[in-house]
């Protein structure tokens, strides 16, 4: 086989792959929205659960689903900017970065139902917190956490070095200068990284099932139990309680990542044109 | 030597292994402008970070002997760094605003050193901008990103920005080298401004620059400074040979 040819036999391989994803995705997102679509009512997205499920709408898993990402935001933002900040800012290539560096990525290499299970221990049961949004929370963050440790690494890593230069020529401590300046200079990409995970921590029910629970009721405080409308979904398919219902909840959850996915491909552009 | 704001004293500077700066003397005259010449790689920036101590951000630095500031040896361990670098600032190559407006730009070294008083900070802003002759064509537009501005006038606000925290001298490399001939006359015209209340080092490849500027000069080559002189002597009747080949052209 002559080169050329190869090339040719390459190329086109490589562009029905493309295309066949491209097509397995609209095809998912069509049978989807195509089932359960109809079924998304203004009633069926402000009514409560009934008759677990069979009946109702989906409003308590949608509360539970965004106190699930907010709590889980709140624990895995300040840690993975943290650690983002102190990797790129306060220490030298080394060792130490290495090993950290070393640990995120296997942590992201965590099977998510691994990490389901490791939450229902250690929260779950060992610290009694039982089935809540508190372990839900702390569970997702630890998934959620390697993708913003990354993001915000890129993201303050692209700051100019010459404001730093500047900072420190003016007198400014490194904190001052991470403060002011780098830190705002970077806040766009760190947000894309925030973005992303809020779209992985959406559809996310391994993690969430074993340590959020699975109560339809509307979780006040964060020691309450909830289900997420992934879980839901889950539960609904899986035991056959209401297949109209199961895609209904699987539309609403699409179409959310959708637009999440969407919003932070557009926040990543107006990163990289900022920068450039 | 009250006459003096620097001195170095066998100063050597090395990066790891590489011997950059070699058993430097100098002294640099209070109110005067100096130019630090020499081809390329010949460590004058090297030089210029030692004296507010920019180089130790940089990993496996090491150097011996002394530079005087205010009679203390600024290489000491035990130096106040934020202190010596609010007294000798630096101006950098290419103009490097902050992605903020004109007023916050003056208004950051200020503000990190604790001022909050808004009529203070108003008052440093037209002062800075007056001294580098921006005040008339910006006093309307203090709002308006820094990035907005004009290569000259942001090499012009970034010096404005320096003066904001009150330094003695002012250490610039190659200020000019990403402006067009004109702003570098201009911003020429604005060193032997700064002299008369500030102590101004200025790295420069053009030695036409060097001479129309500096009173003194001092000739670098491979990390040993070659010659340091009155500008005019170092032009017209150089000791070394050299320095006669450099200012010559003949090689650099
Ligand atoms: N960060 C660094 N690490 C190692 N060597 C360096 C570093 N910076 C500069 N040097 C070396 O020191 C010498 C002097 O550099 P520099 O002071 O930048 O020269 P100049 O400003 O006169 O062009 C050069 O040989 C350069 O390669
Ligand atoms: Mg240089």
């Amino acid at each position: 086989m002559t080169p050329k040819r190869a090339e040719h036999i390459a190329l086109g391989l490589m562009v029905s792959g493309a295309f066949l994803a491209l097509a397995i995705l609209l095809f998912i997102i069509a049978v989807i929205m195509i089932k359960g679509l109809p079924h998304v009512t203004l009633r069926f997205l402000l009514d409560n659960p009934m008759d677990m499920g069979r009946a109702g709408g989906i409003f308590s898993t949608i509360v539970s689903t965004i106190y699930l990402l907010v709590v889980s935001l709140i624990i895995a933002i300040p840690l993975g900017v943290g650690t983002a900040i102190y990797l790129t800012e306060y220490t030298v290539e080394g060792k130490v970065t290495k090993i950290i560096r070393f640990g995120t990525e296997c942590l992201a290499g965590v099977p998510s139902i691994i990490l389901g299970l490791f939450g229902f221990i250690l929260f779950v049961v060992k610290m009694g917190f039982s089935w809540c949004v508190l372990s839900g929370g702390i569970s997702l963050a630890i998934m959620i956490l390697p993708v913003i440790i990354r993001t915000s690494e890129e993201a303050i890593k692209a700051v100019p070095q010459s404001y730093r230069d500047v900072n420190e020529v003016l007198g400014g401590s490194k904190w001052q200068g991470v403060i002011r300046l780098v830190l705002p200079n970077a806040a766009p990409g760190i947000l894309t990284g925030i973005i992303l995970s809020v779209g992985r921590g959406i559809g996310e029910t391994a993690v969430v099932i074993f340590t959020l629970g699975t109560s339809l009721r509307t979780p006040f405080s964060i020691f309450d139990s909830g289900r997420s409308m992934a879980v839901h979904f889950y539960i609904l398919a899986q035991e056959g309680i209401s297949m109209k219902n199961a895609y209904a909840t699987a539309a609403v959850l699409v179409f959310s990542i959708l637009i999440i996915n969407i919003f932070s491909y557009y926040m990543m552009h107006r990163f990289v044109k900022g920068r450039t | 030597m009250p006459e003096y704001a620097l001195v170095a004293e066998h100063f050597n500077l090395y990066y790891g292994e590489f011997h950059a700066l070699k058993d430097l003397n100098l002294s640099v005259r209070k109110n005067t402008v100096t130019a630090l010449i020499g081809p390329s790689g010949c460590g004058k920036s090297t030089l210029l970070r030692s004296f507010n101590r920019m180089n130790d951000l940089i990993q496996g630095v090491r150097t011996e002997g002394a530079i005087y500031f205010e009679g203390k040896d600024i290489t000491k361990d035990d130096v106040n760094l934020v202190q010596l670098r609010q007294k000798v600032g630096m101006v950098f190559q290419r103009p490097n605003p902050f992605p903020l407006s004109i007023r916050d730009n003056i208004t950051f070294g200020p503000r990190v050193m604790g001022e909050k008083k808004r009529s203070v900070l108003d008052g440093i802003v037209e002062d800075s901008l007056k001294r580098v002759g921006l005040w008339e064509a910006l006093k309307d537009d203090l709002n308006k990103n820094a990035l907005a501005l004009s290569d000259e006038q942001q090499q012009r606000l970034c010096i404005a920005r320096l003066l904001a925290v009150k330094p003695e001298i002012v250490l610039m490399d190659e200020p000019c080298s990403a402006l067009d001939p004109i702003a570098t006359l201009r911003i020429e015209e604005l060193m032997l401004e700064l002299k008369r209340k500030f102590t101004v080092v200025v790295v420069t490849h053009n030695m036409q620059q060097a001479a129309r500027v500096s009173d003194e000069t001092g000739l670098m080559y491979l990390g040993e400074l070659i010659e340091f002189d009155k500008t005019k002597k170092i032009f017209t009747n150089p000791s070394e040979k050299i320095t006669e080949d450099y200012v010559t052209g003949k090689f650099g």
